[in-house]
């Protein structure tokens, strides 16, 4: 049995430190040089990146890593398939963030209106605007409600801080279907 | 709503001497961390009350029913807790005082923006009512209902809340629990991981903020012996191994050590 769980937001929010920081493999990452001068970092991930945890019994939990770039977004509707949840990443050094947002909810409407899901704000202590309040209003403004959080994906348990809040919701939307 | 450390007074009606300078210094030394300024006065919006009632000299039963007729809402302390709303089990400890202060602070702040009377008001004159029955009840509405943790309606967030609500310990989990379209009392204090006290602490501070929505337990008076509340009509909270979909998010939380 396999399951997964997606990591999306845009380019350079975090997501392969993110399933770096709780897969117990390397994470595997198809990334390239960037060419992309609004980006500031050497390379970039144009397919997607992918960790796991075994579980007992030796079923797989799969992390995937979307690639940020919309004109990828044909493989978000890939990866959504099967997923437990979505754990968005949001760099909030980005000129508009809350646009991102935006995007990324629209991408993977679906999912998240299906399963659950966990917004996670980089970069806030040294760009603190938008607040955490802006994009919690912008998620009710698409009707949705979900945590909202400040996030350094280097460290390990904030990471599995996400992924808790992630399995919160889910577990009950396991009850309401029992 | 009432900014934060805005004055509320609190008058005590049915304590002995020495309980009352008991309770007032607790006050006086509790003040730099509540989020309320308590003054004494001798009417007051909270009515602290004995329980049961022990008359200080010169206090006639009377005087003692006005006083709290006239505060806003009553916090009984003593070994029972009888109808009031908020109680104080004796021996007085500083933290759930703190936390029982808090909470009543923010239902006064609320009632002051609102206008609305508590219904605790009500049942605080019942306290002393020689007669209990000859009061009808009102039906409270649910944004007044007594947040205790025997609460048998239903909880869940209108919107997530604030930040500043949410710095603490485990409070981001506590709304996400929330975030259940309706959670018990019972399974959301029993997933908080939290102790009590610090969860009705956050629920108080929720609904007097607006966030919290507060479903009030139906129950059909034809029915009522045998009826079973509202809330148990909901899938019960079960293990998380009971499904296979349970069995594999419990082995995800064991792999992350959660």
């Amino acid at each position: 049995m396999e399951s997964k769980i997606l990591f999306s937001g845009t380019t350079g929010a975090g997501k392969t430190t993110a399933i770096g920081a709780v897969s117990e493999i390397p994470p595997i990452s198809t990334d390239v040089r960037n060419t992309d001068a609004e980006i500031s970092k050497a390379m970039t991930t144009a397919g997607m990146d992918y960790g796991e945890l075994t579980l007992d019994g030796g079923d797989k939990l799969r992390l995937y890593g979307t690639p940020g770039q919309e004109r990828f977004s044909f493989m978000w509707t890939i990866l959504s398939k099967g997923a437990l949840g979505l754990i968005l990443l949001i760099d909030n050094s980005r000129p508009d963030p809350l646009a991102d947002l935006d995007l990324y909810l629209k991408g993977f409407a679906k999912l998240v209106r299906d399963t659950a899901c966990v917004i996670g704000v980089g970069r806030m202590p040294q760009h603190p605007s938008p607040a955490l309040d802006d994009f919690a209003q912008r998620l009710a403004s698409h009707g949705l409600m979900c945590p909202v959080i400040e996030v350094d994906v280097r460290e390990r348990e904030q990471v599995v801080q996400m992924l808790e809040l992630l399995l919160l919701q889910l577990e009950a939307k396991m009850e309401m279907r029992v | 709503m009432l900014k934060e450390r805005d004055p509320i007074s609190y008058c005590i009606s049915g304590m002995a001497a020495r309980d009352q300078i008991v309770f007032k210094s607790l006050m006086r030394l509790l003040a730099p961390r509540l989020a309320h300024a308590w003054i004494y006065m001798p009417k007051g919006e909270l009515a602290v009350v004995g329980n049961p009632p022990n008359l200080a000299e010169g206090q006639s039963l009377q005087s003692h029913s006005l006083t709290i007729d006239d505060a806003q809402t009553s916090l009984s302390v003593g070994v029972n807790s009888g109808s009031s709303m908020h109680h104080l089990r004796l021996p007085i400890q500083a933290n759930v005082m703190e936390v029982q202060l808090n909470a009543i602070g923010a239902e006064i702040a609320t009632v002051r923006m609102t206008g609305v009377r508590q219904a605790s008001n009500v049942q605080s004159r019942q306290i002393m009512d020689t007669q209990p029955q000859a009061l009808p009840m009102p039906e409270a509405m649910p944004s007044e209902l007594p947040l205790t943790a025997e609460f048998a309606g239903k909880l869940s967030l209108k919107r997530w809340p604030a930040q500043d609500l949410l710095r603490g310990a485990g409070r981001i989990r506590m709304a996400t629990i929330l975030l259940r379209p309706s959670t018990t009392m019972k399974d959301f204090l029993s997933l908080s991981g939290q102790p009590p006290e610090l969860c009705l602490e956050f629920l108080h501070e929720l609904r007097a903020s607006e966030f919290l929505r507060i479903e009030q337990q139906v129950v059909d008076p034809l029915l009522a012996p045998a009826a079973a509340p509202v809330a148990l009509k909901l899938p019960a909270l079960t293990p998380a191994s009971a499904s296979p979909s349970g069995s594999l998010l419990s082995r995800i939380r064991k792999r992350l050590g959660l």
